[in-house]
Order: structure tokens, then C-alpha cells, then sequence
């Protein structure tokens, strides 16, 4: 190799250095293979295997719900899905033409389907038994069977919101989806190799591998309650024309929910007929301004910190002067409740005394106190979408924002928080997280997992909760709450009205009523909360919709429950002196029934009273309802007219529709047996004196 | 017409690891076809032949003295390119590219024989300018002499193939004396010009196989698909393999092309990464064993033939590998010795022929 101008020296040296490349090249193709071989050799070696492995899913069983006593709230049965291997498919054409009258299926749809380069292909999913069988005679190549699940609820509406609602592969809402993975269970397959072409493997092993049926649920819910509730809820719907009426119902002992209800609601089994937002489980979702019945929170807090002494003076002029701004009592109208004590402003449920109650605490000690019963946090149930609420953050809170925290303005709660809130008042002190789900069991009934109560936080000492308990009882018994007074229960409880704040302010005329209580008071079994939201009918107070609501629920519960009546003191019934109503408005009147228990409904079109039933002066059981003609500008019934105007009797009972139509000169004819639900002539019509008018009454339940 | 010494100038090292490479892809081939015709053994005899072919071309190739492949030069030159027209023209058509003519007897691929030819005119080209080489204009002249069938090959099309001229000519182009700058900023223009020229050239099917290869989760089912699945096969052969015929994703069809372009697959499923590292190592050494003949070539036209062949077979294991392992696109190389395949068999025997050739007439005063 004789070179001129470069020497072999240099080319010896680029050989080595290009054999030393070549060798290096060849180290790095074996440390990938390596690589591929020894350290992801296992993965590939599964994915290799799963190549070959396809498989006809078996979906796993969907547990069943159940309430607390075992009634099955939500079910599954199997169903059959039509399945295809397409690649095992000779003749998609004629297969398509086979299938298409069995399933109701277009024949090009159906083509298609069998013609999609997938290894399987669901045909059409949970037919029926008879369905599947006629595809089954058939005896088609390529097309199989795979197990699924349907679900079903019993119960339709009820319970809807709690519940939720399965979709085809999974839960969508409420439960179904909270508890997605207990319920749902392990998918199983049948597994059959097959090589790259599609085609069974001869010596591919078929193989079953079992789904695992989902966990059963059994709910601290009771069906019985709940069913109770949603009767009542229905009613109140009617009878106020509200937007939405909803309640809860807890063991304030132990935070078992026993009935969680708001209608209008839904049915699960055809979800999609209903509006996505009847779906929303407002009682945990929604939030809202309390009112008074966040009026609790200052007292507990008060007698907690010692600052509150149920006979001190108090003196309500209407109206209360803070940093300026001039806050009224709800009594402000009639010169303010004058002087009074303590205790009459919890009864009395007065701002100012409130107002005083949250200066004295101070505005550290109050949200101290806010906090501690759980507002601005999530209490934690076992729903989705829970909400959090809205308060004033600290560096917010002036003298106006104390003042009106004070007694439930400006603050935002969902129903939930203001629930578990009471509970801690009505238990001896501790806020409780609520829960739904009592216990999981496997498919055959062996207990799995089981809740137990759980204490948040310790918020009263036994005494203060003893106290408040014993103040809400008055409340109930003597004061605003006089309409959920039931005879024979220590009933403890509070009203609460809110404007709905929208837009900047208070909306006029959208309120929220509602009332808590529990009973008995002293030995708390059922903590329950009504709420009526924008009702559009009858007297806007709480004391007026939304007591009665929970006194109707609670009977019901606390007799289902063999709750024990005491025999009070008096072994009589309560009566009250009717008071005579004619000439004030709808408003005062209810004012002034504020603490008689009784109770107000309307017939005519306006707002000043004109006539009565019973007469003023009367005697009768406490919660009577008075029956009231009300006017334009106080104009009588016009008794001697030809015509005159039909009244709405919806959600009366028939007694009352008999007295009303009495009043106009009209006749009754009812059908059935319940409230009002349909009349004919209809209301806000004129008819001739005499007429009769026919009018359906209906359960609520129904 | 041997000289009887000449013998004992006969590298059998060399021979030796040929044909050991040759039964091993044998084998491989055996079992990749085993499942995929009527007679089992349809493609191992067909490859077979073609060995036995390729021992008696290599017989024929060093009884003549390789200096006469430096005269014939310029006829092997203009023979080769009109090969590869006529490739264009009457070419069989198989999956789009026009690469083969048919003989008859046999299908010939114009462009496995257009390497070995050009390994032979570009080592006469640079002896011719031995010395000279650090000039550019050398340098310009030694690209034009293979561009010229190289883009004839990238006209069939058949991407794979024009590159190993490109490998084979910064080699040969390096042990001929060319400035390692020149050599740096030749690659480095390519790049840059040549890269997006070329890109913008390609067929939409070689521009996806170029991009699926750094991630082929991409396209699953196309070219992503064959990179997926060799790298499956392979890494689910493990250690030591699932044994020959064991193989499931190539016996189930799982692997594509699997006696061709993807042997190093079925290789690597069925006799793990031993087997593969194994046959990895034959080639090193079969690479040593050329390298080391071309460092006792008589003159500077041995020598270069060597590095030339060298080159050709290490790009060829390093982008056929390199592409069953997912390191290297899909190009459609054959690995030399094991693909399925006759002329590219024939072409690689002659080529190690051609070194054998060198060695047998080495410099008489080396030893």
C-alpha cells in the first residue's frame, strides 16, 4: 500500500477507528435488544399473549340497593347482548338479512356493524329473553351471546334522587355512580385465542373467566319514611304552587340519613324523559340563604360562651341601628316585638335580639362558631355534587355583616350543612357526618364493610345542647313554631324565611320557607328539614308553609317509628281563640297568627281579608285552618250577582272546597278522595250562581 | 489456473462464518415459512439453492484475479446503469416499486448487483485518484459516480437500497484519504439540503415509515403496526427464546414479512436475546475478518473493495436489526445472509467472493 500524500500510518488509524464504529453500532443493537428482551420482556411477553386472547365479555351484576329494612330500592337483572365476531362471519349480507327483523334492525345498519374490522362487536345491547332466543334459533356463524345487566327500580320516582340512575355500562348519578366501583362489580370474559387473522386458534383454549357480581347496598334510607316525605312533598307542591320542595331527614344520633326527597324529581328507569336538572340532588347541592333558622348558630354559640340569659330584658323597637345602617325586624310594621326577655326573641325569632346576641359574641367568636358546625365545608355524604356554600371571609366582616350573619343573612348554606348543624344542637354536641350507605355485602350476603357513626367535632358541651334543644322546644310550643306542634311529642324545632338573592339583591316575592326541628326533644330519634322554594300560593311565611309541611312529615315518621307519646300535663287538646282577620292583609294576619297556631288559606284574588270561616272569636284546636275570602281593595263576595268567579281550589281538602264553594254560591261534586287536583268550570272563571262544579280529589302519593 | 500456494492464502475463517450465517438464517427461514405454504420446506430448498449457488459464484469470482475488475471498470459501470433503466421500463411491479426483471428462472434485482458494482468502480475511481483525494473537486466527482445509480435505485423506488450507497461512499471516501472536514461538512450540507429535498420526494408510505418509528403507538395498524409487532415478538422471546417453530406471533401471523425484512423477529422470539446477540456477534466478526483481508490487500483497489463490502454489510445488519428493535425505520433492507431472498444472497456471497478474491492475492511481503 504504498501511498503518496497520506501516510498508512493515518489510514491504519481511521481503519481501527472505523472498525472501532462498526463495533460500538453493534454494542448498542444488543443493549437495545437487551432491553426488549430481559428488561421489558415480561410486559411484551403479556401484550404477545393478549394479542391472541379475545374475549366475549360477561358483565358482572349490578348489587342491588336496598333500604335499611332489606326492600329492594334498585335491582339488576340479566340481560342478552347480541355479539359478533366479524372475521368469523362468512356472509355479512345475508347475516344482516337474517338479523334485521329479529332485532328491528335496519339491514345496511346491521352490515355495517358486522362488517367493522374489530375483533368483536356488540350487535344490539340488552335485548329481550324472547328476542335473544329467536337470534339463538337462527344459528348464525359469528354471532354470540354476552351477558349483561339491566337495571330496574321498583319504587319509580322514589327515592330517584338519592339513587341516581345506571346508564348501560355504568353508574350516571346518585348512588350509582358514587358507589360506581362497589356496585359494578369485575367484568368477566370468555376468552378464546385467535391468530392475527382473526380466526379460532384449533388448539386455543376456551376459557371462562367468571365475572364478579358488585357489591348488594343497603341504605340507612327508609323506604317507609321516604315514602312519607315525598307524600307530604307532593302535597306541598300542589297546595303552594312551589318551584321545587324538598327535605331531609337524619338520625340526629348518628348521622343516618333516612329520607333525602325533592320534587319535582324523576323516574330512573327513563332518566332521559326528564331535564337534566331534575337530576341535581338539590338537597345536597343547592345552596340558599337560611334565615332564621341559621338564627341557631348564634344562639347555641351564645349560651356556649355564657353570654346568653333567657330573662334578661330585651327591648324591640322594629328596627335596630348598625354602623349606620338601620336594620329592620321582622315585626317592624306593628312598632317592634316592645319589651321583652331573651327567650321571647328566639321565640319571637327578632332580629335586633339576634343582632345584640352577635355583638356580644363578637365577630371572631361568631365564625368561630360557624365553622365549627360545619358551614363552609363539605359535610362529607356519600352523594355526589355535594356543595359548599358561601360566608363572608373574615376580613370581610364589618358591623353590618355581624350584624346580619347574626341572623341568617348574607350567608349561604346548602340544606345538608344546616341539617347536620342542628343535629350537633339536638345530639349533646357533636357534629356528625351524615351517611347513606348502612353496610356492602357481597352477592351472598356476608357483610363486607359497615359505616359507623363518625364524629366530627365536639361543637357544645351536653348542657348547652340540652339548652338550646329545651329553647327550640318553646319555639314550637309556644312561639313561631306553633304549627308543627304535635300533641303528646316534645317537638323542638324553627322557622326560617328567605328573599332569594338574585341579580345584585333580594328577589320580591321569591322566598324560601322552611322549617327544622326534631323530636323528641330530648331524646332526638328524627332531625328533620322542609324546605319550600318559591312557593306561589298562600301566605309567605314559614310559620304558614313550611311548619306544617314538617308537622304532617313528622307525625307520620314519629308514629312509624312507635316513638312513644307522652301524656302531657293537660291531657286535653290545645285550643286558641280565632282572632278576627277581616280588613288586614294577608300579611298581617299571618303576622299576627305568627304565635297562635293557626293556620291561613286563601281563596279570591287580592290581598285584603273580607271574610272568614271560622267567625273571630271562635274557639278551636290549635292548627286549624282558617278559611280566608281575600279581595281587591277588602270588595265582599259578591253574593248577589248573577255571576260569579270560580276559586282555585288546588290542594284544598274537601271539606274545605265544600265551605269555599259554599261561600260563592256554588255547588260541589267530588270524585275520589284526597286534596283538590282538577275542577271543572275551571278557576278564574265566571259562572252563573249555582253551578256546580266538579272536583277531582286525588292521594298525593299518587 | 490456481496456483497451488495461492490456497494457502484462503481466508476460511471467512468462508466459514458466511456459511455459518447462511444455515442459520436457514433455519430461521425453515420456521417462518413453516406454517405459510403446502410444502414446508418450499422456501428453506429455493434459499438452499441459492447458497449452493452462491459457493460456485464465489469459486467463479477468485479463480479470476480481481485486478481485471479494475480494467472492466468502466464497462461494469455502464452496464449497471443500464440495467437499472431497464429496471424502470420492464421491471415486475410488486407492491408499488419496480425493482425486479424477470429471467425466467429467476427474478433478478438490478439493484442488489448495482452495490456490488459500485463497491468495484468507486474503489477504481479512488485509486485512480489516490493522493488526491483532500481536493474537492475528487470529492464532488467520487458523488457524481454514485449518485448516478443511486437515484436510478431511488426511482424504483426503493429508499433502503439508494442509502447503502450512501454508507458505502463516506467509507470508502474515509479510507481513501479524504479530509475528515470535507467529509463533516459534505454530511453536514446533506443534511440540511439534501434532508428536506429528499423529504419532500418521498412517497407519503416512506415518509409515514420514517416518522411512525420514534413512535409507532401512532399508526397501529399500518407501518406502526410491523414495528409493534417485531418489537412484541422479540421482547416476548426473552432469554433464551420460545424455542424454533415455538414461536407464536410468528407461527399465528402475528409478525409481517416474517422470512424477509423481519427474520431478526421470528429470531429473536424463538431463540431469545442468546440467539440474537449470538447471531449479532457472527456478523462483528464476519466484519473483522473482511476488515482484516483488506489490511493485507496488495494495493490500494483490494483494499477499498474491502471496506466497501464491509460497510455495505454493517449498514445492512445495523438498519434491518435496528428496524426489528424499533431504533431505525422501516426501509425494506434485507439482513444479509438470513433474508429470504435470491439476489440479494447471490449478491452478498459475491461480494465476500470479491474479499476472499483479495485476500487469496494478498501482498506477498506481509507476513
Amino acid at each position: 500500500m504504498g501511498k503518496e500524500g497520506i501516510s498508512t500510518i493515518i489510514l491504519k488509524k481511521r481503519l481501527i477507528f472505523l472498525f472501532f464504529i462498526i463495533s460500538l453500532c453493534m454494542v448498542l443493537l444488543i443493549c437495545r435488544l437487551a432491553w426488549i428482551q430481559v428488561v421489558k420482556a415480561e410486559d411484551l411477553q403479556r401484550e404477545a399473549q393478549e394479542q391472541w386472547n379475545r374475549s366475549i365479555p360477561v358483565t358482572a351484576l349490578r348489587g342491588t340497593i336496598y333500604d335499611r329494612h332489606g326492600r329492594v330500592l334498585a335491582g339488576s337483572a340479566t340481560a342478552e347482548t347480541v355479539v359478533a365476531i366479524p372475521q368469523q362471519i362468512f356472509d355479512s349480507r345475508e347475516t344482516a338479512r337474517a338479523l334485521a327483523p329479529v332485532l328491528d334492525m335496519e339491514e345496511g345498519e346491521l352490515e355495517e356493524i358486522l362488517t367493522r374490522e374489530r375483533a368483536l362487536v356488540y350487535v344490539k345491547r340488552k335485548v329481550d329473553e324472547e328476542v335473544a332466543q329467536k337470534v339463538r334459533e337462527l344459528d348464525l356463524a359469528g354471532i354470540d351471546f354476552a351477558k349483561e345487566s339491566k337495571r330496574f327500580y321498583p319504587n319509580e320516582n322514589l327515592a330517584s334522587h338519592v339513587l341516581g340512575f345506571a346508564g348501560v355500562d355504568q353508574g350516571l348519578a346518585g348512588l350509582e355512580v358514587y358507589y360506581e366501583d362497589e356496585l359494578g362489580g369485575r367484568d368477566g370474559r370468555i376468552i378464546y385465542q385467535s391468530d392475527a387473522r382473526g380466526m379460532q386458534m384449533p388448539q386455543g383454549v376456551q376459557q371462562y373467566i367468571p365475572s364478579e357480581p358488585g357489591h348488594d347496598l343497603v341504605l340507612t334510607l327508609d323506604e317507609t319514611i321516604q315514602f312519607i316525605v315525598e307524600r307530604e312533598l307532593n302535597k306541598a307542591l300542589m297546595e303552594y304552587d312551589a318551584k321545587n320542595v324538598m327535605a331531609i331527614a337524619v338520625n340526629p344520633q348518628t348521622g343516618e340519613v333516612l329520607s333525602i326527597a325533592k320534587k319535582p324529581d324523576y323516574d330512573p328507569n327513563n332518566y332521559l324523559d326528564y331535564p337534566e336538572e331534575s337530576w341535581h340532588i338539590t338537597p345536597i347541592f343547592a345552596t340558599f340563604e337560611p334565615g332564621s333558622t341559621f338564627k341557631l348558630v348564634t344562639l347555641a354559640a351564645s349560651i356556649e360562651e355564657n353570654l346568653y340569659n333567657m330573662e334578661e330584658d330585651f327591648y324591640c323597637s322594629g328596627s335596630m341601628n348598625v354602623a349606620g345602617s338601620r336594620i329592620r325586624c321582622w315585626t317592624s310594621h306593628k312598632g317592634g316585638h316592645g319589651s321583652i326577655d331573651f327567650l321571647d326573641v328566639v321565640k319571637g325569632s327578632c332580629n335586633p335580639g339576634f343582632i345584640t346576641m352577635g355583638q356580644r359574641l363578637g365577630k371572631e367568636d361568631l365564625f368561630k362558631y360557624i365553622y365549627a358546625f360545619g358551614f363552609g365545608a363539605r359535610t362529607g355524604i356519600d352523594l355526589p355534587g355535594e356543595g359548599l356554600g358561601i360566608l363572608f371571609k373574615p376580613e370581610q366582616v364589618g358591623p353590618v355583616e355581624l350584624a346580619t350573619t347574626s341572623f341568617g343573612q348574607g350567608v349561604s348554606v346548602t340544606p345538608i350543612q344546616q341539617v347536620m348543624a342542628v343535629a350537633a344542637m339536638a345530639n349533646g354536641g357533636d357534629l356528625i357526618k351524615p351517611y347513606i350507605v348502612k353496610e356492602f355485602r357481597d352477592a351472598d350476603g356476608n357483610l363486607v364493610r359497615e359505616s359507623e357513626a363518625q364524629v366530627v367535632r365536639e361543637v357544645l358541651s351536653g348542657e348547652t345542647s340540652q339548652m338550646v334543644s329545651h329553647i327550640m322546644e318553646k319555639v314550637v310550643s309556644e312561639g313561631s313554631g306553633l304549627n308543627a306542634y304535635i300533641d303528646g311529642y316534645r317537638v323542638a324545632g324553627k322557622t326560617g324565611t328567605a328573599q332569594k338573592v338574585g341579580g345584585g339583591g333580594y328577589l320580591a316575592g321569591k322566598n324560601i320557607m322552611s322549617f327544622i326541628g326534631f323530636a323528641p326533644a330530648e331524646d332526638p330519634q328524627v332531625l328533620l328539614f322542609v324546605a319550600v322554594d318559591e312557593p306561589t300560593k298562600g301566605s309567605m311565611w314559614a310559620s304558614q308553609i313550611a311548619a306544617p309541611v314538617f308537622r304532617s312529615i313528622m307525625v307520620d315518621v314519629l308514629n312509624y317509628l312507635d316513638v312513644p307519646r307522652e301524656s302531657l300535663e293537660e291531657d286535653e287538646i290545645r285550643t286558641v281563640r280565632v282572632p278576627d282577620l277581616v280588613g288586614s292583609s294577608v300579611d298581617e294576619a299571618s303576622a299576627l297568627l305568627q304565635d297562635q297556631g293557626l293556620l291561613i288559606k286563601m281563596v279570591g284574588e287580592g290581598d285584603i281579608i273580607t271574610r272568614q270561616t271560622p267567625k273571630p272569636g271562635a274557639v278551636v284546636p290549635l292548627q286549624t285552618s282558617i278559611l280566608v275570602y281575600v279581595s281587591e281593595e277588602g270588595k265582599e263576595v259578591d253574593k248577589d250577582g248573577e255571576e260569579v268567579l270560580v276559586p282555585d281550589l288546588q290542594g284544598k281538602s274537601m271539606r274545605e272546597a265544600g265551605e269555599i264553594l259554599s261561600w260563592m254560591g256554588l255547588r260541589l261534586n267530588s270524585f275520589g278522595t284526597g286534596v283538590a287536583v282538577r275542577q271543572d268550570p275551571e278557576a278564574h272563571t265566571t259562572a252563573p250562581r249555582d253551578t256546580v262544579v266538579k272536583v277531582e280529589f286525588k292521594s298525593p302519593a299518587e | 489456473m490456481f496456483e497451488r500456494k495461492l490456497w494457502r492464502n484462503f481466508d476460511y475463517p471467512l468462508l466459514f462464518i458466511t456459511l455459518a450465517i447462511c444455515a442459520y438464517g436457514l433455519v430461521i427461514i425453515s420456521s417462518a415459512t413453516y406454517t405459510s405454504s403446502a410444502d414446508p420446506f418450499f422456501f428453506v430448498r429455493r434459499q438452499l439453492i441459492w447458497v449452493g449457488v452462491g459457493l460456485l459464484g464465489i469459486f467463479l469470482i477468485i479463480s479470476i484475479d480481481y485486478s481485471n475488475f479494475s480494467r472492466l471498470s468502466r464497462y461494469l459501470y455502464v452496464g449497471n446503469i443500464i440495467l437499472l433503466i431497464l429496471v424502470l421500463f420492464i421491471g415486475r411491479e410488486t407492491a408499488g416499486s419496480q425493482r425486479w426483471i424477470d429471467l425466467g428462472f429467476f427474478l433478478l434485482q438490478p439493484s442488489e448487483v448495482a452495490k456490488l458494482i459500485v463497491i468495484i468502480t468507486l474503489a477504481r475511481f479512488l485509486e485512480l485518484r489516490e493522493g488526491d483525494m483532500d481536493r474537492v473537486l475528487n470529492l464532488f466527482l467520487a458523488f457524481v459516480h454514485i449518485s448516478v445509480p443511486m437515484f436510478l435505485i431511488f426511482l424504483q423506488p426503493d429508499l433502503g437500497t439508494s442509502l447503502v450507497f450512501l454508507a458505502i461512499l463516506f467509507s470508502m471516501l474515509f479510507l481513501a484519504g479524504a479530509k475528515i472536514k470535507h467529509l463533516i461538512l459534505t454530511i453536514a450540507t446533506g443534511v440540511m439540503v439534501g434532508g428536506p429535498l429528499l423529504w419532500m420526494n418521498l412517497k407519503e408510505y416512506q415518509k409515514m415509515r420514517l416518522v411512525v418509528f420514534t413512535n409507532p403507538e401512532l399508526d397501529p395498524l399500518n407501518y406502526g403496526y410491523q414495528i409493534i409487532q417485531s418489537v412484541i415478538a422479540v421482547g416476548s422471546g426473552q432469554l433464551w427464546g420460545k424455542g424454533l417453530y415455538q414461536g407464536s406471533q410468528n407461527m399465528y401471523d402475528f409478525l409481517p414479512a416474517q422470512h424477509t425484512d423481519f427474520i431478526f423477529s421470528v429470531l429473536g422470539e424463538e431463540l431469545g436475546f442468546v440467539g440474537a446477540a449470538f447471531l449479532i456477534l457472527l456478523y462483528l466478526l464476519l466484519i473483522y475478518r473482511i476488515l482484516k483481508i483488506s489490511t493485507s490487500s496488495k494495493d490500494t483497489f483490494g483494499f477499498l473493495i474491502c471496506v466497501g463490502v464491509a460497510s455495505m454489510f454493517l449498514f445492512q445488519v445495523l438498519v434491518n436489526i435496528g428496524m426489528a428493535v424499533s431504533i431505525m425505520p422501516v426501509t425494506g433492507l434485507p439482513l444479509p445472509f438470513m433474508s429470504y431472498g435470491g439476489s440479494s444472497l447471490l449478491v452478498n456471497l459475491l461480494a465476500v467472493g470479491l474479499v476472499l478474491n483479495v485476500g487469496l492475492r494478498r501482498h506477498k511481503i506481509m507476513f
